[in-house]
C-alpha cells in the first residue's frame, strides 16, 4: 500500500526530513464513534467513546472523514476539556476533505459547523487526528520502543500505547535494529496494535525508534514522498525554504512529480487552501535545475514564489497539459519561467514573473491566463500567448522584449495592459488570427500593436499612447479580416504610478480617465443589461476619495 | 480570372440581377493621379486630371488605395463643385483599406484627413477610382451596347457609357446580348475607352451588351454563390429586414453558405464597420431544415453583427460558423440551436452574441467545438439550454436567464471536456445554473441565482473549483458539494443581486446582502507579486458603472479630484 490520498507538510519552521512523520493518509480506516455538541456553531465540542482527548492535542487537527450529517474536513483543536476537544468549526477556517481521487484537501470551507442542521447527536462521526500540521511543525511522539509484532505490518509501543488517534499519520521509523528505516502509515489498530501500510521489518525486532506526525522539513522531499503516491496533496507553510541541491526529490533538492494521477502543491499562511502569504523557493548554490516539475497528470501548484536567483539555465517550472496553477510568482529565472513540452489547455491564475531573463517567463502554447502579470525581465513578458484576460506585462526591457507575442494559433487578448516594453507591446507576428479587446499599450519602446501583413488582427476598442514607432502599425494590421474598431490614442499617461508598477488608472482627463467604463461591453445584445468595463488590465474602483486612497463603496 | 476579394454589397434596395452589386479594391490598375487640397481637414478637396467628378457622384466613394503620404481608404463623396469632388474625411466617417489580401476593408478610419502631414498639397500622387457599389439603392451606370472586342474576350467597349479609369474596380453584370455570358464581371483597367475584365465576356464581336454597373444585390443567397469558395473578401449587409424563403442555399432568397475558402459577412447601419442597427434575416413560407448562415470554411472567416430569426419552423438553425471569429450575432426562435459554433473552430472568437425564443432541440448558443472563447453573449428565454458547452470552451462575461424546462440548464455540459467560466451569470433556469460534466470545471467571478436545480454542479468525484463564484436561491442548493474539489471563496447572498432579472437586467443591484455583495469582490484584486497594482472587479457578467447617480440612471463619471 502506497501513500495514496496522502497529504503531506511542509514546515519551515520545526519541519525535520529525517525524523518527523511529515504526513496524514486519509485513505485509512479510521474510528466511526465520533459524536459532537454545538456541532453546528463554530465551536463544536467533540468526543468519542475510543480516546480521551488530551491537551497535547491542542493546535492539532481534528480530520472528520465521513458520517451521516458530517461535514468532512479538517478542525483545528482549540481547547480539551473533560476529555473533549472544542475546534474550530467557523466559516473560513476549514480544510474540506474530499473523497475523490488525486489531492485530498479541497478549498476552505464556507459555512459554519462541522454537522448540519439535521445531525442528531449520533456518535457516527468517522474521524483521526492529524498530528502533521501542527504550526510548530513538531512531531506528537517519539517512540524509542516500537516492537514488531508477530505479523511485520504490526507494532505496538508500551511507552506510547497506540490509539485510535493514531490511525492515518506517518511515522518516521528511524532506527532500531531489524527495522527498515522508512515512513509507514498506521492503517488501522486493534487494541494498542498498529497496522502500517507496509512491512516494518523483521517480526519480533524491538526497540524500534521514529517520531510521528510533525512536518517535512524541505519541498524536495516532499517531492520524493509524493511522488511514489497516486495522487495527493503537499501542503507548505509560509516561509524560507532554498533548493540547495539541482538533484529532485532529495532533502534540500527540488521537487518533481510525474504520476498521473492529480497532485497539489500549495502553499499558505494559517489554514490549508486561504492562499495567505506564500512560501518561497529559492535556489541556493545550484545551476541548471528546475525548481518545480508537475507533468504527467492534472497537476496544481498554488501559491507559492519560485526564485532561481539568476542563476544559469534555471527553470522555475515544468507542466504537463491541462495544468492549473494559481498565484504563483517565478522570479529571476534564465531559462523559464513557466514551461512545458506539451501544455495544452493549461490555466494560469494570478501568476507573475519578473527578473527573468533569456526565456519569457510565460511561453506555452495554449495555456489560458488570468490576472497575470510579467515586469521587469529582460526578455518577453508572455510568448505563444492564446488566451489572455486582465494580464499585464510592463517594463520588459531589451530590443525585441515585446509584452505579449502571439500563440501560433493566434491569441485573444481581453482587459490587458502593456507598458514600458522594450520591444512592441503586441506583436502578431506568429499567430494566425488574433483579437483584442479593451487593451492598453502605452510607451512601449517600438509599437503599440503591430503584426504581419499576413496574420489578421482585430481590435476593439483598444487604447494606446506614446509608443515609439507608433501606435498602431497600420501598414501591417492588414491580414484578412484585419481592423481596428473604436480605437482611442490618449495624450497622457494613463496610469497612476508606473514607476512603482501601479498600472491602475489615473483621473486625467486625457489619461485614465478616458479610459473609464468605456470598454466592451457595454451593452448586451438584446437584454437590457448594460456593464461598465474600464480599459486595460486594472479596472477602477467605484469611487475615490478627494484624499486619493480607494475606496469600494459605490455610490446611488 | 475570378474574383479577387471582392466586396459584395448587399441592400434591401438593391437587385440580384441588374446590379454589379460589388467592388474589387485589389488586383486591379487605378490611376494614380490624385491629388487633393485641403487634405488634413474633414473635408478635403479630391480631383484628377483625368476625371471631371459630376454631382452624380455625390453619395458615392472614392477609394484612396496607396499613395506616398496618402491614407488608404474609402471617403464618401459629400459635393461636387467645378469638377472636384469634396470628400467626408471626418474622425470616423471613413474607411480603412488594408492592402495585405482577406477583406482589403479594414476598420472605421480614426484619423481626421485623406493625407498625413507630409503630404505636398497638390501632389498628384494617389492611386485611386470611385466605388459605385456602396450608395444604398443607386446603381451607378446601365448599358446597352456593351461591344467585346474582335480579338481579346475579355476586352470591351460602351459608346453610350464609355469605360473609364475611374470606374476600375466595379462589378458590371451583365444581364443579356447575343453571345454575351450572363454574369459578374470586374472592370480590371481601362485604355482608350477600352475595358479589360477578369472574365471573358462571350464571343469575339458581340455587340449590345446590357448590364449594369454598381449598386447593391438583394439577397443574402446571391452574395453567397458570387463567394463561392473564394479565399478573402466581404459581404456587407446594410441593415434592413430580409426574408428567407427557401432553405436552398446560395439562390435568390435563399441561405447563406460558404463551406470552402472564407470571407467576412458583415452586416451595418449607415457605415460599413459601424456595427449599428443589423439587417435581419427572417425564414418565412415555411421552409423547414435550414440554417439561415452558414460559414463552416477555413478558420480566417468572421461573421459580424447580423440578426436571424427561424420562425420556430422545424429544424431550423441561425449560424452554424466555424470562423475565427463571430460578433454581435443575434438569433432568434430556431428549432435546431440559434447559434452553433461548428466542430472545426478551434480557437474560435464568439463575441457579444445572443440566442432567444429557442425551442426543441440543441441550445440557444450551441459550443459545439473545442477550444473556443465565447465573450460577453447571452441565451435568455429560450427552452432548451441556455448554452451547451460540447468540447470545453472558454466562457467570459456570458448571461444564460429565463431559460425554461425541467432539464434545461443555464450553462450545460453534456461532454466530458468541461469548461472554464469567469463572470458568467446564471439566472432562472429551469434545472442547474452551470452544469459540468466529468472533467474538471473552472468558475471564477461567477453567479447562480434563482435556477430551479443547483447553482453549480456536475458528475460527481470530479475535480470542479470555484472561486470567488456567489449563489443564491437555487431550488436544489447553491453547490453540489460533490462535483466540486475546490471551492475558495465562496459568496452565499441572502437576496436578490439583480436589478430586474424578470426583464433580464442582470446588472447588479444595491441591495445589501444582495448586489452590494458582489460589487467589487471578485477575483483581481490585487496582482500577484507585490507589483503594485489592484483591481476591482464585480462577480457575475454585467460590471457596475463607477458611479451611480441618485435618480437611478447610470453614469460614468468619477468621483474625486482629477489626478
Amino acid at each position: 500500500m502506497s501513500f495514496n490520498l496522502s497529504a503531506w507538510e511542509v514546515n519551515a519552521s520545526g519541519g525535520d526530513d529525517t525524523n518527523n512523520g511529515g504526513g496524514f493518509n486519509c485513505n485509512s480506516t479510521f474510528a466511526s464513534d465520533g459524536v459532537v455538541t454545538s456541532g453546528t456553531t463554530s465551536s463544536p465540542v467533540f468526543s468519542t467513546a475510543s480516546y480521551n482527548f488530551v491537551s497535547a492535542d491542542i493546535g492539532h487537527w481534528l480530520f472528520i472523514k465521513s458520517g451521516v450529517n458530517w461535514i468532512p474536513g479538517w478542525y483545528k483543536i482549540t481547547a480539551v476539556v473533560s476529555n473533549n476537544a472544542t475546534i474550530d468549526a467557523a466559516a473560513g477556517h476549514v480544510p474540506w476533505y474530499t473523497a475523490t481521487t488525486g489531492n485530498p484537501v479541497g478549498g476552505l470551507l464556507a459555512s459554519t459547523g462541522c454537522v448540519n442542521s439535521s445531525y442528531a447527536g449520533a456518535a457516527t462521526g468517522v474521524w483521526g487526528v492529524d498530528y502533521s500540521q501542527k504550526s510548530t511543525g513538531a512531531a506528537i511522539i517519539t517512540f524509542a520502543d516500537m516492537v514488531i509484532q508477530a505479523t511485520n505490518t504490526t507494532f505496538r509501543s508500551a511507552a506510547f500505547p497506540v490509539g485510535k488517534n493514531y490511525i492515518g499519520n506517518v511515522i518516521s521509523v528511524t532506527g532500531g535494529t531489524g527495522w527498515t528505516v522508512q515512513r509507514v502509515t498506521i492503517t488501522s489498530t486493534a487494541t494498542i496494535t498498529a497496522t502500517c501500510d507496509k512491512a516494518l521489518g523483521t517480526a519480533g525486532s524491538t526497540g524500534g525508534t521514529g517520531k510521528m506526525g510533525g512536518a517535512l522539513a524541505t519541498i524536495g522531499l516532499a517531492g520524493s514522498l509524493a511522488g511514489t503516491a497516486q495522487g495527493g496533496g503537499v501542503f507548505v507553510r509560509s516561509g524560507a525554504y532554498t533548493a540547495t541541491s539541482a538533484t529532485v526529490n532529495i532533502a534540500g533538492g527540488c521537487f518533481s512529480q510525474s504520476n498521473a494521477a492529480a497532485t497539489r502543491l500549495e502553499g499558505y499562511n494559517t489554514y490549508r487552501g486561504d492562499k495567505g502569504t506564500a512560501p518561497t523557493f529559492t535556489a541556493s548554490g545550484i545551476n541548471t535545475f528546475t525548481l518545480t516539475r508537475l507533468s504527467g497528470g492534472l497537476h496544481s501548484l498554488v501559491n507559492i514564489t519560485l526564485d532561481g536567483i539568476s542563476a544559469t539555465a534555471s527553470i522555475g517550472l515544468n507542466h504537463g497539459s491541462n495544468f492549473y496553477a494559481e498565484k504563483v510568482n517565478i522570479n529571476n529565472m534564465k531559462g523559464g519561467g513557466f514551461t512545458s513540452a506539451a501544455g495544452t489547455g493549461t490555466t494560469l491564475i494570478n501568476c507573475s514573473g519578473t527578473g527573468c531573463a533569456t526565456t519569457a517567463v510565460f511561453g506555452v502554447s495554449g495555456t489560458t491566463y488570468f490576472g497575470c502579470t510579467a515586469f521587469a525581465n529582460s526578455i518577453t513578458g508572455f510568448s505563444k500567448s492564446l488566451f489572455c484576460y486582465f494580464c499585464i506585462s510592463a517594463t520588459n526591457s531589451g530590443v525585441g522584449s515585446h509584452g505579449f507575442i502571439s500563440d501560433t494559433n493566434g491569441g485573444i487578448y481581453v482587459n490587458c495592459t502593456t507598458y514600458g516594453n522594450g520591444g512592441s507591446g503586441y506583436s502578431n507576428v506568429i499567430g494566425s488570427y488574433s483579437v483584442y479587446y479593451n487593451c492598453i499599450a502605452e510607451a512601449n519602446n517600438a509599437w503599440g500593436w503591430t503584426s504581419t501583413s499576413t496574420t489578421t488582427a482585430i481590435l476593439f476598442n483598444c487604447a494606446a499612447y506614446a509608443n515609439s514607432s507608433g501606435d498602431f502599425d497600420a501598414a501591417n494590421l492588414a491580414g484578412a479580416t484585419s481592423g481596428v474598431y473604436n480605437q482611442i490614442s490618449y495624450t497622457h499617461t494613463a496610469f497612476t504610478n508606473t514607476g512603482a508598477n501601479d498600472y491602475s488608472l489615473n483621473q486625467h482627463p486625457q489619461g485614465g480617465g478616458l479610459l473609464r467604463g468605456v470598454g466592451a461591453w457595454g451593452a448586451f445584445q438584446q437584454i437590457p443589461s448594460t456593464g461598465y468595463l474600464d480599459i486595460g488590465a486594472v479596472q477602477a474602483p467605484w469611487a475615490t476619495t478627494t484624499y486619493g486612497e480607494q475606496s469600494r463603496t459605490f455610490v446611488q | 480570372m475570378a474574383f479577387t476579394a471582392p466586396i459584395w454589397a448587399v441592400d434591401a434596395n438593391g437587385n440580384d440581377t441588374n446590379n454589379g452589386g460589388g467592388f474589387q479594391g485589389s488586383s486591379t490598375t487605378p490611376p494614380t493621379n490624385g491629388k487633393v487640397t485641403n487634405g488634413t481637414t474633414s473635408a478635403p478637396l479630391f480631383s484628377s486630371a483625368t476625371y471631371n467628378f459630376q454631382s452624380s457622384d455625390i453619395g458615392h466613394w472614392v477609394l484612396i488605395r496607396s499613395g506616398t503620404n496618402w491614407i488608404p481608404g474609402w471617403y464618401k463623396i459629400t459635393g461636387v463643385t467645378a469638377s472636384v469632388a469634396t470628400l467626408d474625411a471626418a474622425s470616423n466617417h471613413s474607411l480603412a483599406y488594408v492592402s495585405g489580401g482577406g477583406s482589403a476593408v479594414g476598420g472605421i478610419g480614426y484619423q481626421v484627413g485623406c493625407v498625413t502631414s507630409s503630404y505636398v498639397s497638390g501632389t498628384a500622387s494617389a492611386t485611386w477610382c470611385i466605388d459605385y457599389s456602396q450608395q444604398s439603392g443607386v446603381p451607378g451606370t446601365t448599358y446597352t451596347d456593351i461591344v467585346i472586342d474582335g480579338t481579346t474576350n475579355t476586352k470591351a467597349t460602351s459608346a453610350g457609357h464609355p469605360f473609364a479609369n475611374e470606374q476600375v474596380g466595379n462589378v458590371i453584370s451583365i444581364t443579356s446580348g447575343a453571345g454575351f455570358t450572363v454574369q459578374r464581371i470586374v472592370l480590371l483597367s481601362v485604355a482608350a475607352g477600352v475595358g479589360t475584365f477578369d472574365k471573358s465576356l462571350g464571343t469575339l464581336g458581340s455587340t449590345g451588351g446590357h448590364g449594369g454597373q454598381g449598386g447593391q444585390l438583394a439577397t443574402i443567397g446571391i452574395a453567397g454563390s458570387l463567394m463561392g469558395s473564394l479565399n478573402g473578401g466581404c459581404v456587407f449587409i446594410k441593415g434592413s429586414n430580409f426574408n428567407i424563403n427557401s432553405a436552398t442555399v446560395n439562390i435568390a432568397g435563399g441561405c447563406f453558405s460558404q463551406t470552402a475558402g472564407y470571407c467576412r459577412l458583415e452586416g451595418f447601419d449607415t457605415l460599413r464597420g459601424d456595427m449599428g442597427a443589423p439587417p435581419v434575416f427572417t425564414a418565412t413560407n415555411t421552409i423547414a431544415t435550414f440554417t439561415l448562415i452558414k460559414q463552416t470554411s477555413t478558420t480566417n472567416a468572421c461573421c459580424r453583427n447580423i440578426t436571424v430569426d427561424g420562425t420556430s419552423y422545424t429544424s431550423s438553425r441561425g449560424f452554424d460558423v466555424t470562423g475565427f471569429e463571430q460578433s454581435k450575432l443575434i438569433a432568434k426562435n430556431c428549432t435546431n440551436s440559434g447559434l452553433f459554433l461548428d466542430n472545426g473552430g478551434s480557437n474560435s472568437r464568439t463575441l457579444n452574441c445572443s440566442a432567444t425564443g429557442c425551442t426543441t432541440a440543441g441550445a440557444g448558443i450551441n459550443a459545439n467545438v473545442g477550444g473556443c472563447s465565447l465573450i460577453g453573449c447571452s441565451s435568455y428565454g429560450n427552452s432548451v439550454a441556455g448554452y451547451l458547452n460540447v468540447n470545453g470552451a472558454i466562457m467570459w462575461y456570458c448571461i444564460a436567464a429565463n431559460n425554461s424546462g425541467g432539464t434545461t440548464d443555464g450553462f450545460g455540459n453534456p461532454g466530458n471536456a468541461d469548461g472554464i467560466y469567469f463572470n458568467c451569470t446564471s439566472y432562472g433556469n429551469g434545472q442547474h445554473g452551470f452544469h459540468g460534466g466529468t472533467s474538471p470545471g473552472m468558475h471564477i467571478n461567477c453567479v447562480a441565482e434563482g435556477n430551479g436545480g443547483f447553482g453549480y454542479t456536475g458528475t460527481s468525484n470530479r475535480v470542479g473549483t470555484l472561486n470567488y463564484c456567489a449563489d443564491f436561491d437555487n431550488d436544489l442548493g447553491g453547490i453540489d458539494y460533490t462535483a466540486f474539489k475546490y471551492v475558495f471563496n465562496q459568496i452565499s447572498y441572502s437576496a436578490s443581486a439583480f436589478n430586474n432579472p424578470g426583464s433580464n437586467d442582470l446588472s447588479l443591484n444595491a441591495t445589501l446582502g444582495g448586489g452590494r455583495s458582489l460589487r467589487g469582490t471578485g477575483m483581481l484584486g490585487v496582482f500577484p507579486n507585490s507589483m503594485g497594482s489592484t483591481g476591482y472587479v464585480d462577480i457575475g457578467a454585467v460590471q457596475s458603472p463607477l458611479a451611480a447617480a441618485g435618480s437611478g440612471e447610470h453614469a460614468l463619471a468619477f468621483i474625486g479630484a482629477e489626478a
